[in-house]
């Protein structure tokens, strides 16, 4: 993102060295005895948090107000707290303002920075609302996996946690979805189709799910559906539904052949240790003969 | 034929490690940082005699481990590492008659197959364990290897046999957090903090023909791929038989 606010950065970086020579011209150095270490250590430390900050927020973002606001206004503490460290190290008349001004940048900056968040307050709610279904009650930036851009299990387990301690005793139900032969895909189509296929199923479970719902991405072709407030028995009739919905998407491949998708499906309440229930969830989904897709041949050897 | 030492060259480029490039560029990890310390370049495809030692290819698995900073690294890496595309011995794998076959070949072969852990056969009762063992000397990435290897082969089996064979698994390691990737990748049959790292499985399953298998098909593979040239054997595992 940095390339995309060269002109700022420039601008950042002419003004710290045109600062000094204002200081150097116009005032005179002070000697070294009567320099005061703490003030020098907090108002540069100052400065060069304020830098850093500007860089990341600019490195992190892409133009717009928000950007603009925040980076402005952390770049004017930057400058601000130089002007007032270059203010140990050389003195300047009483009867000069120009250097009061270039202190006031603080304050200023502090200003411009409040509206920035302001606005990245409401830039954030609507961030919000891209991330429903796909984060509840915490977020972890780390959790998202880079396919489906869905969290992962122990994402999971945790909100399965925090649901319990939130509303104890109310229903939470967990339903395991699992693509049939998702491994043929990988095989005969190559692993790149397979994150399509994924990124396809993602998608369409998040169309069709409440706002009140959360997707994760359990592990491989596993995903997870935890559903705040919904009893077993509905758990099971949302549970069908999403299968009858991917087993109703045409998904075709790079080379334009169709790929025909089912799923397996399992649910229970979420009334117990996550890691159990999990597991326990994860073996049913697993056992021959589940949901809509074609039964796996016999288990048993001959 | 003189035993292979963590720093030797006896791996072929275009083989495991161009797998692993191409999974991490299609995850768009940038390469230059995937590179360091593998021997390899910025080509698309590594040339015909490349070689990169056994510490290379580790380091490279080890970059791309690290860059992706995702529990299922290893056992995607593990899904399409066999049969692979190693030649006439990938052929032989492709085209084994059931499991006992694929098991031998595999043993045969490990050093071209999979290098890094080198696989034993033991019968033991009315069983059949597969030992997974460290072939240079790796202990940090051992973890990582042998969910890798362990998938490798299971995946293999399902795809081959046309149903998922009933393995167990034992891992010489504490029950890990992300323990769902085991579950889904491997099953449930899992066992922590064993003194080995093996895979067991009922004799029984050892000779059910494989929908897939053809015997001349996999004779003449076979046949092939005893006269091409195979890389040594580790000392390690050299000094463990």
């Amino acid at each position: 993102m940095l390339p995309l606010h060269r002109n700022s950065l420039i601008a950042a970086a002419l003004a710290l060295p045109l600062f000094f020579f204002l200081y150097a011209t116009f005032g005179h150095a002070k000697p070294f005895a009567i320099w005061k270490w703490m003030d020098i250590v907090c108002e540069g430390g100052t400065a060069v948090m304020a830098g850093v900050w500007f860089l990341f927020t600019l490195s992190s973002r892409p133009r717009g107000r928000v950007t603009s606001l925040i980076a402005g206004g952390l770049c004017a503490i930057m400058l601000g707290s130089w002007a007032d460290c270059l203010d140990e190290f050389f003195a300047v008349d009483k009867q000069e303002v120009w250097d009061n001004w270039l202190e006031a940048l603080i304050p200023f900056g502090m200003l411009v920075l409040t509206i920035g968040m302001y606005y990245w307050r409401q830039e954030q709610f609507r961030l919000n609302e891209h991330l429903q279904k796909r984060e509840r009650l915490f977020r972890d930036h780390r959790a998202f996996d880079r396919i489906t851009q869905l969290a992962d299990a122990s994402y999971l387990r945790t909100q399965m946690r925090l649901e319990q301690e939130r509303r104890p005793g109310f229903d939470c139900a967990l339903v395991l979805l699992d693509i049939d032969s998702f491994h043929l895909i990988n095989r005969e189509h190559g692993h790149r189709e397979g994150d399509r296929v994924l990124q396809a199923v993602g998608h369409m479970l998040l169309l069709n799910l409440r706002n009140d719902d959360l997707l994760c991405r359990y592990a491989g072709d596993r995903f997870a559906v935890l559903m705040p407030g919904v009893s077993r028995e509905d758990a099971a009739t949302q549970a069908r539904h999403l299968c009858a919905m991917v087993g109703q998407m045409r998904h075709h491949a790079n080379d334009n052949r169709e790929i025909r998708l089912s799923l397996r499906h399992a649910c229970a309440l979420t009334d117990g240790v996550p890691e159990v229930v999990l597991a326990e969830l994860s073996r049913e989904v697993e056992a021959p003969g589940r949901g809509a897709g074609p039964a796996p041949r016999a288990a048993a050897p001959a | 034929m003189p035993l292979l030492q963590q720093g030797d060259p006896g791996i072929a480029a275009r083989h495991q490690p161009a797998l692993v490039l191409d999974y991490a560029r299609s995850r768009e990890l940038a390469t230059a940082p995937l590179l360091k310390g593998t021997g390899l370049d910025d080509g698309a495809l590594p040339s015909e005699e490349s070689q990169v030692s056994a510490a290379q290819y580790l380091q490279l698995l080890a970059n791309v481990a690290r860059g992706l900073g995702s529990a299922d690294t290893s056992f995607m890496l593990g899904q399409q590492m066999l049969p692979g595309h190693y030649g006439a011995v990938s052929h032989a794998l492709l085209q084994a008659q059931n499991l006992r076959q694929a098991l031998a070949i595999l043993c045969e072969f490990h050093t071209l197959l999979c290098p890094l852990l080198q696989p034993r056969l033991r019968e033991a009762g009315d069983m059949h364990v597969l030992y997974w063992v460290d072939a240079f000397g790796a202990p940090s990435q051992l973890p990582f290897l042998v969910e890798m290897h362990m998938t490798a082969l299971a995946a293999m089996c399902r795809w081959l046999a046309g149903e998922t064979l009933p393995w167990r698994f034992c891992f010489n390691r504490a029950r890990p957090r992300h323990v769902e990737q085991h579950e889904v990748h491997l099953g449930h049959a899992l066992r922590f903090d064993c003194q080995v790292d093996a895979m067991l499985i009922d004799t029984a399953w050892l000779d059910r023909p494989w929908p897939r298998g053809n015997a001349t098909a996999a004779a003449l593979a076979l046949r092939a791929a005893a006269l091409a040239p195979v890389p040594a054997a580790s000392l390690l595992g050299a000094l463990y038989d």
